[in-house]
């Protein structure tokens, strides 16, 4: 699904993660790469292998949109250093040619050194065209795009029907990212006139508001 | 000179005779037997075995046959705290009139830090406490020493404990003490459906090898039921569970009576009793009370102090009330709407009228107008003597799971050692050896994780084989998280000046922003601010506010009161009202009739209507809300082989609900035998899959287990970066980890307690022989209605996700 938004295309991909095709940029928000692995660190037993999915499945989006530029829009990692890091930094030299940036978020508390070693460049913030790129949401001149807030929605249908699920939010002069790691809460958001809403499929993402 | 003579002359003393079970229960005890005590509450059970354990032991003092005399001998289990000071003072008296120098202790979630490690350092001589207590002693270092001296373990209101994982606790505890200690052990448990397994749950493997003793007190109360029926029931509501618009009735039955209870099944109905009330008749300050689980335990003390005194002309209260010792001014009981079993309903009457011979006499109160039905059925499954079985726990491996960590966080254990003790529980009798495996992989390596620089860490096995917690910060985690009662989160609530009122649910509260008003603890309360774990508040002068829900108040119907209700709602079918409750409802049954119909006992009535909001179908089984869970699904289930299909899913006591946003070919279904037996547990396995009972099940399970950690009320939790939710934890175990023994669990409990498939497959057999009328009523009937209003619903879908999504897309919340 292509959304245009300050006249520039972006597309809201069903993997939860934006592609801005004309610059070859792949938005990817709240990863939380290492939290499995600090949960079993100290003794909650959640299973291993969630972790190694959220790896695997953002391999697969660079060998499906092969980005020029991946930026982690904050919480890519979760905690204190553990070795599910390590993994990460293996996938991050195995695509060398890609310039990985973080905006940094509140989770990102890796030293400096962690981020260098694996060659993440660390920002505050990042402009780029019409866009202010950022962990929260931030004032700005610019069409703020950011996460944080693991947005979702709850649709309602005939027949009494409900469903809560992440989504892709954007506002009057803001846009949000649905959390890219699994094993992440949520938290429902409500849209007013003139907001956009698209959720996630299994295939492709949907427009609902 | 007769072993009971001590104990005989101290009832002389107070006035008293002694029962023929009390005298049986002595015997028993000097004879150091173990057995189950089968008394009603306020009928002296607690000085038939108290008396009993103080004879055996001046007993074996006077033959010099004891090693040691400091030390703990009885320890006490109570599963609720409002009884401990009670059990105390019983106690208390009985050793001082006797001049033995007996230490009585509490150790209960309220016993202050100092107080503990008292008790610690020099072990009371008795110990009242709970299960979940008795796990946290064990969680401390050197408890062997201190179980050592023990002599006998009374589990007093077994049958209360007995429904619920809080017995898989005090078997695990009872395992470990046997083992150490070798105490005699005691249940003491009312009357209820299954009372030989009674015995087998809290003995294990012991019964039916071990010579048990078995002792009944043969006394029996008279119980006078009344229904208030409503003036205008053609006006009485059709549906509701709160019933105020009967509160004017109450007020005489107040007047009359020195002291009232008045039960109702939720807190907050409680609190809005307890407001109404007072509305209507404000001479009732300072007169009138409310109890319940979520005030504060000072508040609580003071009601029941003051109840005791003959201070308070009513209190309004829940199930908080239904145990323990008797409140004499107390002459009647008013029931607020269903109490859904027929035990549940005896206890609350008991709580009246405690002179022997003395009827106890109980109002029900309906809070619509078809419960005037159910009364007519409580009356005849009390006479007939029909009370519901308490159905046990087994193979609860959350239970299992924090049990090992508890043992391994205090002095460690070897599983050689343990699992024999374990075995011998009823809930683990039948635990396989690659269950036992899995539950110490689960607990030393985190589960089924294959990666080779895994960093789980919790229990460590040391060279010797001791499994153990080495991290203190984890062995503390653990301490905070012992028991088998998993609620939200809860808050606690504070006057702003200073004083604890209570806690209350983290959810109700994130709703109000500073400035609202709610009611709790029947006070109004304005929120000034939410901090940490903590919620602010100072009195407000407005006197309209939110009443805060907990959760927790969909208890189902029993069997029992369903197979009685079903021979009223026979009788009514042919017209046979034959009494004045039945008399009272027939306005609205005939509206039912004329509307669609009334099912005799060997027809099944399915309601199909169409509204606004799509399709809807009503099945009325009248076999209570779990059965009609599951039967609900399988319907669904089973539907959904026509076409793919989303439900919304309602139910109450008498039936269920399905709707759709398109036309339900019930009628094609019916053709097709859609409620036969055929493939019943495949087809039910697969419903499950797609329902969200299971799910709900986790919650529990995920708390007990110790994956979510919510800490305590007034317990800020600083490790930000280990919160998580189980669902969360559902849907990973779900999609990495299906073999994982808790989350089997999830829908092993729902077959067992939620769907209760034999309850569900009898059901489906009696539905089998009956005739199926299918009806198109052109407005909601009396029946239906209530189910039709309900919000709380649940979803099924067999439609593809982004399909549903499509479909929703413009209806979306505004």
């Amino acid at each position: 699904m292509n959304y245009i938004i300050q006249d520039v295309a972006l597309t809201l991909l069903p993997e939860r993660a934006i592609f801005w095709k004309d610059r070859g940029m792949l938005i990817v928000a709240d990863a939380h790469i290492g939290k499995v692995s600090h949960f079993r660190k100290n003794g909650i037993p959640v299973p291993g292998m969630a972790e190694r999915n959220n790896l695997w499945r953002l391999s697969g989006l660079v060998m499906k949109t092969k980005p020029e530029q991946i930026v982690f829009l904050g919480d890519l990692s979760h905690s204190k250093l553990n070795r599910a890091w390590d993994q990460f930094v293996d996938f991050r030299a195995a695509y060398e040619d890609i310039e990985m940036v973080l905006v940094k978020g509140n989770h990102d508390i890796l030293s400096n050194h962690s981020f260098d070693a694996a060659r993440i460049k660390l920002v505050d913030d990042l402009k780029a065209g019409p866009f202010l790129l950022t962990h929260d949401r931030e004032e700005s001149e610019l069409y703020n795009i950011h996460g944080h807030i693991h947005p979702a929605i709850r649709l309602r249908g005939k027949g009494r029907q409900s469903l809560r699920v992440p989504c892709y939010f954007f506002g009057k002069d803001y846009g949000i990212l649905p959390s890219f790691g699994d094993f992440t809460g949520s938290y429902t958001l409500k849209p007013i006139e003139g907001d956009a809403v698209f959720v996630p499929g299994e295939k492709e993402t949907i427009r609902v508001f | 000179m007769s072993e009971l003579k001590v104990a005989e002359d101290w009832f002389k003393s107070k006035g008293w005779k002694s029962f023929e079970f009390q005298k049986d229960a002595w015997r028993a005890c000097l004879k150091r037997e173990s057995g189950l005590l089968n008394a009603p509450t306020g009928s002296g059970k607690t000085y038939a075995l108290f008396a009993g354990v103080v004879l055996e032991y001046l007993k074996a003092e006077k033959e010099g046959k004891l090693k040691k005399k400091k030390g703990l001998k009885l320890i006490w289990v109570t599963p609720i705290r409002a009884l401990t000071k009670d059990i105390k003072n019983a106690c208390q008296n009985f050793c001082d009139d006797l001049d033995l120098p007996w230490k009585i202790a509490i150790r209960t979630g309220d016993t202050s830090t100092s107080d503990r490690a008292k008790q610690k350092r020099t072990p009371p001589d008795v110990l009242i406490t709970t299960p979940e207590s008795m796990h946290l002693l064990m969680a401390s270092k050197g408890y062997a020493d201190y179980f050592g001296t023990l002599r006998f373990v009374v589990a007093d209101e077994w049958h209360e404990l007995m429904g619920s994982k809080r017995a898989v606790l005090l078997e695990l505890a009872l395992s470990r003490l046997k083992a150490i200690a070798d105490p005699c052990i005691w249940g003491i448990s009312a009357t209820i459906g299954n009372m030989e397994q009674a015995m087998e749950v809290l003995f294990g493997t012991d019964f039916g090898t071990k010579n048990l003793r078995f002792i009944k007190s043969e006394i029996k109360k008279k119980i006078e039921i009344l229904p208030i029926i409503p003036e205008e029931i053609e006006k009485y509501p059709w549906a509701g569970h709160l019933g105020v618009k009967l509160a004017e009735s109450v007020l005489p039955i107040l007047e009359k009576s020195r002291t009232t209870l008045i039960f109702t099944n939720t807190r907050s109905q409680a609190e809005l009793w307890y407001q109404h009330l007072l509305n209507i008749k404000p001479e009732l300050a300072g007169l009138i009370a409310m109890h319940h689980g979520s005030i504060s335990r000072e508040l609580r003390d003071w009601v029941e102090d003051a109840l005791h005194e003959g201070k308070l002309k009513c209190v309004v209260c829940t199930s908080s009330l239904d145990l323990g010792v008797d409140f004499r001014p107390v002459e009647t009981i008013i029931q607020i709407g269903s109490p859904k079993g027929v035990a549940r309903f005896v206890q609350r009457a008991g709580r009246s009228g405690h002179s022997p011979g003395e009827r106890s006499v109980i109002y029900f109160l309906p809070t619509n107008a078809l419960q005037l039905i159910e009364c007519e059925a409580l009356k005849a499954a009390i006479i007939k003597d029909d009370l519901e079985d308490r159905m046990p726990y087994i193979r609860s491996f959350d239970v299992l799971v924090q049990y090992l960590i508890t043992l391994a966080v205090s002095d460690g254990f070897k599983p050689k050692e343990i699992l024999p003790e374990i075995k011998s529980t009823f809930s683990f009798e039948s635990i396989s050896s690659d269950e036992w495996a899995w539950a110490l992989n689960f607990i030393t390596k985190g589960g089924s994780s294959l990666e080779a620089y895994d960093e789980f860490s919790k229990v460590e096995v040391m060279e010797d084989g001791l499994h153990k917690v080495n991290n203190r910060r984890m062995a503390m985690r653990h301490r905070l998280s012992i028991g088998a009662i998993v609620s939200d989160a809860m808050l606690m609530v504070k006057f702003q000046s200073g004083g604890y009122l209570g806690s209350i649910e983290e959810w109700f509260i994130s709703r109000l922003t500073p400035g609202d008003t709610f009611w709790f603890a029947g006070r109004p309360l304005e929120l000034i601010r939410v901090k940490e774990m903590t919620v602010h508040v100072k009195i407000s002068k407005s006197k309209k506010g939110a009443v805060p829900s907990w959760q927790g108040g969909r208890m189902p119907l029993s069997s029992m009161l369903s197979e009685n209700l079903r021979i009223q709602i026979g009788k009514i079918a042919n017209d046979q009202f034959d009494s004045a409750e039945l008399r009272a409802v027939r306005p609205i049954v005939d509206a039912q009739k004329s509307l669609s119909m009334v099912p005799g006992t060997n027809e099944l009535l399915i309601e199909k209507l169409n509204s606004r909001e799509g399709c809807h179908i009503f099945v009325y089984p009248f076999e209570g809300r779990f059965v009609h869970e599951g039967l609900a699904s399988l319907l669904a289930y089973r539907l959904s082989h026509f076409r793919p299909f989303s439900f919304s899913i309602a139910l109450n006591d008498y039936g269920f609900e399905l709707l759709s946003d398109q036309d339900i070919p019930i009628e094609d279904g019916v053709d097709s035998n859609i409620l036969s037996l055929d493939h019943l547990s495949e087809d039910i396995a697969a419903s499950l899959n797609q329902s969200e009972m299971a799910r709900r099940r986790f919650r529990d399970i995920s708390g007990i287990s110790g994956l979510v950690f919510k800490g305590f009320p007034g317990h800020y939790q600083k490790e930000k970066h280990l919160q998580s939710s189980s669902q969360l934890f559902f849907d990973v175990f779900r999609d990495y980890e299906p073999t994982n023994l808790l989350f089997k669990q999830a829908f092993s409990e729902v077959m067992e307690f939620q769907i209760e498939e034999v309850r569900l497959r009898s059901a489906l057999k009696r539905i089998a022989s009956q005739e199926i009328r299918i009806t198109y009523p052109e407005k909601p009937t009396p029946f239906c209605f209530p189910i039709l209003v309900d919000r709380l619903r649940e979803r099924m879908s067999s439609e593809k996700l982004e399909d549903r999504i499509k479909k929703m897309t413009l209806q979306l919340e505004s």
